[in-house]
């Protein structure tokens, strides 16, 4: 080993002095090494399945100390790297270089650096595998599916199987029940289940332009029950007419005539369930779709979705209900509790009673409850005064539990894991955190000590100067320009800084010229960011003078979004060091005094 | 006899002489001024024999004699050091009002020639070298290079203008690599890279000391390193800032030879200016000699024309005053001066140095030390 570290060395030493000099064939390989271990930790992270039941697996990099293990060890790489690439600096010593190789040192920080500080990346590829080797995507999607099946016989919440639950058949999915008690209109029909009430209604629709939205006359607008807004509308929905429901039952020839004998009474039935155990993000990385919009959703699209969803899931229910087949609501239970049993879920129910549970005759009305959790023992008074409906749960509900929300957050994280895009906007992060990284260490690379922190000195003098000036203004000129101010001023400084190594190196001493290299080298990524910032201002302003109508205009930052500008002022900052690195040369042989 | 013959013919006579240690180090000046690879080798093959064998004298001589058969075969040309390498017009540096000015300096410096700068500390013999290496910027006069390597950047124009401080930077890592580093840096291919630096580590007698680590090294082999990083360079103008500093005497007398037979090399001379204190070694071996005294310079010619139709010899001696001047009344002494511990006494220029030693041993003078310095820098500093 010690003679291949040697050979390769002096392979390196000889043919490619800058990348020996860098170190980063062996910084690559000792990364490479740290990455694999990080990717290890990923993929055994998850391996007890316990641990999925803990909600948001996706961040366990930052919950389970594993962030600190990575910082630490990036730190100690690159301090250990540091002081072995210190060693020498033949750019000091005026051995030849050229631009491009100079450059290339300072690509090769760069990599480094953003190497040695990534292990996250590794650590969640390592998860992410491991989720998709374990847990495969068509049984997963099976798993859910039977879940989703079988979540009508998880009696937790007497409430899911009310009658407002209730979305198929049509027109169900597209009435609206009203259930607060105070807006049911007691001239109609309405059911009553305790101290609740449901009144259905047929909705009508008013359709307003969206540059109307908020004139007078529209902005207070009143009594609607929800609204959705497209590009260009905003559709209000009002309460039309009451729909008496055992009217609507009757109407339906393909309801089984025992159904409609019931189906009006508020009673919860299993029939009523539309909710999902889990809804499956099906490529989609955000959390968003898991909120229950429904109704007052604004949202067109996901309005329909759940609607969509939620009667087809009713339906599903209702025909297995139907069907009435003991064997295959057993093979339901059973399959969801094999689930439980393969994801560890805490139950002590077997699929024979929970049969029992659900069995209670053709209408399958809801008359016991199955708890979320292991009940815990003794007596417990409760201060507060009890409704007869809550009397009426507790009486119902039994000491049999499954603890389905850890199935469910097994399957959420799972799903959210699968669905994880490992390589997302974070590496932006990353990307500039090493890039300033880099900076730092190729400015005291190419200068030297005492320079560098004269350098830093003189950033946070010019930086508290600037915002003194700025104050001062702020205090002296009232008004709304402080802002344009601010901006124009650090713009200004920051071209003087940026202007005396490129035309006025001869003119001052060296110190001073190597404080503005460095400040430029550091400052020219925020210093094209202001000129960005600037130019969206102006563009804003412009933007917010114009008339509603004409707002759609084009402002910059905001219209290229975070990755384009991170991407451009990357590409930005790889060009302007390749070409400021013959001013570095320069500045490089200047006389010292 | 060309210059190419005579010196074979120098390291033949060094050998048969059995004078085998400076002559290696000849044999080596040859075999580099040849730049063929193949010989190199050899003479690192050898180098690594004889320091395994270093009671076989005389069969090194036998392989030294053989490789220098091979060596006078193989043609050189000479390079003409008649052009100036370093042409500097009333050169002056002041580090502001009333403070320390440097100049006017008219100076031409050229390949193939030592330059030894001496002065008093304080004198400005480090900015002179400073200004020659771009170190410093002068304020008035002209600095021009003509160098053979074409140079399109004043960062170019410095990787030729090799400038080594008194105090020289710690190495860090293998000696070895940092040689190489510089090899590879200026370009040279992978394969000629370790021989051209076991060469160089051969030349300066560092081959026992190359797996060494700098905080190993004394002070001296810490100089001959940096010395051999430096010629690795293959620089044209060279410019050494106190280098004999912290030497002992026979490493003080080991590195001069080197530098001056290293910059006297037949094909490719380097121009050297070096300062030091030690001015009897540094006279010994400059071409030329440059005395600053509060910034200003005095050359050693020009002086002596101040100074001729004297004998100036400098005694140290444990006799007062009163006893010197009487023994020294027949020998027309002009003046005696006592600056503390020496004494410089003025002569008439019909007065011999052997005269002078005569009276002194005849008088039984317990004479500790005496130097004749009527044609050294050293009557400058005595005075």
């Amino acid at each position: 080993m010690k003679k291949f570290i040697y050979n390769t060395n002096q392979y390196l030493l000889e043919r490619f002095p800058n990348i020996w000099n860098t170190k980063i064939v062996w910084m690559l390989g000792i990364s490479a090494i740290i990455h694999l271990v990080f990717y290890i930790l990923g993929f055994i992270a998850l391996s007890n399945v316990e641990t999925l039941h803990k909600k948001r697996n996706v961040d366990i990099f930052f919950e389970n100390g594993s962030i600190f293990f990575s910082i630490l060890i990036s730190i100690l790489l690159i301090v250990i790297w540091l002081t072995q690439m210190f060693k020498n600096n033949g750019f000091k010593n005026f051995y030849p270089t050229s631009k491009y190789k100079l450059f290339l040192q300072f690509v090769y920080y760069f990599i480094i650096v953003f190497v040695s500080c990534t292990f996250y990346f590794s650590y969640m590829f390592g998860l992410k595998h491991y989720i998709n080797l374990t847990y495969d995507d068509d049984v997963f999607v099976e798993e859910v599916n039977n879940a989703n099946k079988a979540a009508v016989f998880l009696s937790h919440n007497l409430n899911d199987y009310m009658i407002n639950h209730r979305k198929y058949p049509s027109p169900y999915d597209t009435i609206y029940c009203e259930t607060n008690s105070g807006l049911v209109d007691g001239r109609f029909t309405y059911l009553e289940y305790y101290d609740k009430s449901y009144q259905f209604y047929t909705l009508r629709k008013e359709i307003i332009d969206f540059k109307d939205v908020y004139s007078n006359e529209n902005i207070q607008k009143k009594g609607y029950v929800y609204f959705i807004t497209s590009d260009s509308t905003r559709t209000y929905y009002y309460k039309e007419n009451v729909v008496d429901i055992k009217d609507l039952h009757t109407s339906y020839q393909t309801f089984p005539l025992s159904f409609n004998e019931y189906s009006y009474e508020a009673e919860p039935s299993y029939f009523n369930f539309s909710n999902a155990f889990y809804k499956l993000k099906n490529g989609n990385d955000n959390d968003y779709s898991e909120f229950e919009f429904d109704y007052l959703s604004t949202y067109p699209y996901q309005k329909k979705k759940n609607s969509i969803e939620r009667a087809i899931r009713n339906k599903s229910n209702h025909d297995l209900l139907l069907e009435n087949d003991a064997t295959k609501i057993k093979n339901t239970l059973e399959t969801f509790l094999s689930y439980c049993s393969k994801y560890n879920i805490e139950t002590n129910i077997s699929v024979e009673t929970w049969y029992n549970i659900i069995n209670t005759g053709p209408e399958y009305k809801v008359k016991a409850l199955i708890g979320q959790s292991k009940p815990i023992k003794g007596e417990f008074q409760f201060a507060e005064e009890r409704t007869a409906l809550e009397e009426y749960i507790d009486e119902i509900t039994t000491n049999y539990y499954i603890k389905s929300e850890d199935l469910e957050t097994a399957f959420k994280n799972i799903d959210t894991i699968k669905n994880y895009t490992v390589i997302n906007g974070s590496i932006h992060v990353f990307l500039w955190i090493a890039f300033s990284l880099s900076i730092l260490i190729f400015c005291f690379r190419i200068s030297n000590l005492r320079t560098f922190i004269f350098s830093i000195i003189a950033g946070v003098v010019l930086f508290l100067f600037t915002l003194l000036i700025i104050a001062i203004y702020g205090y002296l000129v009232k008004g709304d320009f402080s802002e344009y101010f601010a901006m124009y001023l650090t713009l200004i400084i920051s071209t003087i800084v940026l202007i005396i190594p490129l035309f006025y190196k001869d003119k001052f001493r060296k110190l001073l010229v190597g404080v503005c290299l460095n400040l430029t080298i550091a400052g020219f990524i925020p210093y094209v960011l202001l000129i960005l910032a600037i130019i969206t201002s102006h563009q804003s302003d412009y933007c917010r003078s114009l008339v509603f109508e004409e707002r759609d205009c084009f402002v910059l930052l905001n219209d290229i979004g975070f990755v384009t500008t991170s991407v451009f002022l990357f590409v930005s900052a790889l060009v302007f060091m390749y070409f400021y690195a013959s001013i570095i040369k320069q500045w490089r042989a200047l006389p010292e005094q | 006899m060309s210059k190419v013959d005579a010196r074979i013919a120098e390291v033949k006579s060094f050998f048969r002489n059995n004078d085998t240690v400076l002559g290696y180090r000849k044999l080596m000046d040859c075999v580099i001024d040849r730049q063929d690879l193949d010989i190199y080798n050899e003479v690192i093959s050898l180098t690594d024999w004889k320091e395994k064998h270093p009671n076989e004298e005389k069969e090194l001589i036998e392989r030294s004699l053989q490789i220098l058969d091979r060596v006078s075969k193989i043609p050189v040309t000479e390079y003409d050091t008649n052009k100036p390498l370093v042409i500097g017009k009333k050169l002056i540096k002041s580090y502001g009002y009333k403070r320390f000015k440097l100049g006017p300096i008219s100076i031409k410096i050229h390949k193939g020639e030592v330059y030894g700068l001496v002065g008093e500390n304080g004198n400005g013999k480090t900015t002179l070298l400073r200004l020659l290496a771009k170190e410093l910027k002068h304020n008035s006069g002209s600095l021009d290079f003509e160098f053979d390597n074409s140079y399109d950047s004043d960062y170019d124009l410095r990787t030729n203008l090799v400038y080594i401080p008194q105090r020289t930077q710690k190495w860090y890592g293998s000696l070895k690599d940092n040689l190489k580093f510089v090899l590879s840096s200026y370009g040279v291919s992978p394969e000629e890279n370790e021989t051209r630096v076991l060469m160089m580590i051969a030349r300066f007698g560092l081959w026992n000391y190359k797996h060494l680590k700098w905080s190993e090294l004394s002070s001296g082999y810490k100089m001959r390193f940096e010395l051999a990083r430096t010629m690795l360079r293959q620089p044209e103008l060279l410019l050494l800032d106190e280098p004999l500093a912290n030497l002992d005497v026979l490493a003080q007398q080991v590195i001069l030879e080197d530098l001056k037979s290293l910059c006297n090399s037949i094909n490719n001379p380097v121009a050297l200016i070096l300062s030091s204190q030690q001015l009897y070694e540094v006279e010994k071996i400059s071409d030329k000699v440059i005395y600053l005294k509060n910034g200003q310079y005095k050359d050693n010619k020009e002086e002596q024309v101040e100074d001729e139709n004297q004998l100036i010899v400098e005694i140290d001696c444990n006799a007062d005053r009163e006893k010197l001047l009487s023994i020294f009344e027949g020998l027309q002494l002009n003046k005696l001066i006592f600056n503390g511990g020496i004494y410089v006494g003025y002569f008439d220029e019909t007065t011999a140095f052997h005269e002078v030693l005569q009276v002194l041993g005849h008088h039984e003078i317990d004479v500790t030390y005496t130097r004749n310095i009527t044609k050294s820098t050293r009557r400058f500093f005595v005075s």
